[in-house]
């Protein structure tokens, strides 16, 4: 499992940072000092997401890299990939 | 007619095991007055409670690491996160009363499967597995005919070194759709992820639609998506080979009960031919993306503001 530092604007929708943190220790360390860093700043996400790899984390916390309509879009892809299926 | 409905699998845990210290030795009660201090300082967040913030949420970021290895070894991909430090402060204010220790979810890991329903429940009955022995059995909460504020997904609250961890098992629609919400509750505020009537849900965004307008549309997708996707398990199950009737009574018998897949119209594909039951679903299909289509157009507008 990798550990990457997510901070992220959530009104904009601006990934500020994404780091790969060596160790789940160290990355809850960068966790708490970006979140002493942003603590007077409004709107900011700070979070330590572990996946095996960053297309994973793409995935499955899409929200952080796409805007709602691109979101629906891809749900309009899903549909057909899922009635591809049957 | 059978409901699905949360699950409660086996026992919740004795007493001793809900006060035992975490692993490192920070004391439940440690923990419970931290999670007071927080909610009466949300934004003065002092560095020695930090320091003990940081403290506790290792000790569930390290049993979230082991858990996700034993997921991954099953060929299982998660990916896990501890609560943020606002979002927790917010759990605590919105449930008045409810200590840390009580939250569930401070530890969670995401799992999209690749189709429907049928790999949902695959999946979810693999995970059950991977945590059955450990002291504490884990609990199985089914979002899919009873979903709540339209999120769907089958939920299953695993515990490891005495701590639990809420693992979300989401189909690809089920995933779409709380994506976009949980995207425009970023921007306009993570209460009407809770509440139809959210602060603000007047608003114009343009013309004459309000936020409240993409927030009905979004409840409206989230049935389509529901009808569709207990269709398309039903025909998968017969293109499996899987009588499905006999399937949803066994179901019955299986480690956790969900019920039939869809409580409105459990067995209606039954009475039909297969061929009719194909176009079924294609109208349910062209259903949604119409929908989905429509959202799409709706949120456009607000990115375009």
């Amino acid at each position: 499992v990798h550990h990457y530092l997510m901070v992220f604007e959530r009104v904009e929708g601006r990934v500020l940072q994404l780091t790969t943190c060596e160790s789940p220790a160290l990355a809850m360390r960068a966790r708490f000092k970006a979140e002493r860093a942003y603590r007077t700043t409004k709107n900011i996400e700070i979070v330590v997401l572990g996946a095996q790899s960053e297309a994973d984390l793409r995935e499955t916390h899409a929200r952080y890299f796409e805007n709602a309509g691109q979101l629906a879009r891809t749900g309009v892809s899903r549909v057909d990939r899922v009635a591809a299926a049957v | 007619m059978r409901q699905e409905a949360s699950i409660r699998l086996s026992f919740v845990g004795s007493p001793s095991v809900r006060s035992m210290p975490l692993p490192d030795g920070v004391s439940r009660s440690q923990m419970d007055n931290l999670g007071t201090r927080l909610v009466a300082h949300p934004n003065d967040i002092s560095d020695r409670d930090y320091d003990l913030l940081e403290r506790v949420l290792g000790n569930y970021q390290h049993a979230l690491d082991l858990a996700q290895v034993r997921l991954q070894g099953l060929g299982i991909r998660a990916t896990g996160r501890v609560k943020s430090t606002s979002t927790l402060v917010e759990k605590l204010v919105r449930q008045e009363g409810m200590k840390m220790k009580g939250i569930r979810d401070i530890a969670g890991a995401r799992i999209v499967v690749d189709k429907g329903r049928l790999e949902q429940d695959r999946v979810a009955d693999e995970v059950v597995a991977a945590f059955l022995n450990e002291p504490r059995a884990p609990r199985v909460i089914d979002r899919r005919a009873t979903p709540s504020a339209g999120y769907r997904a089958v939920h299953v609250v695993v515990h490891h070194l005495g701590l639990p961890i809420e693992i979300q098992i989401r189909t690809l629609l089920q995933d779409s759709w709380a994506q976009i919400v949980e995207r425009l509750g970023d921007i306009w505020g993570r209460g009407l992820r809770y509440d139809e009537d959210f602060a603000g849900s007047e608003i114009v965004i343009a013309g004459d639609v309000t936020r409240a307008t993409v927030m009905h549309q979004c409840r409206e997708v989230s049935e389509a998506i529901h009808s569709f996707e207990a269709r398309e398990a039903i025909l998968q199950a017969w293109a499996n080979g899987d009588d499905a009737t006999s399937r949803s009574d066994s179901l019955e018998q299986g480690p956790w009960y969900r019920g039939p897949w869809d409580a409105r119209e459990p067995y209606a594909e039954f009475l039909m031919g297969k061929q009719e039951a194909h176009e079924a679903l294609s109208t349910l299909r062209q259903a949604l993306l119409t929908l989905l289509d429509s959202l799409a157009g709706l949120v456009d507008r607000l990115e375009a503001i």
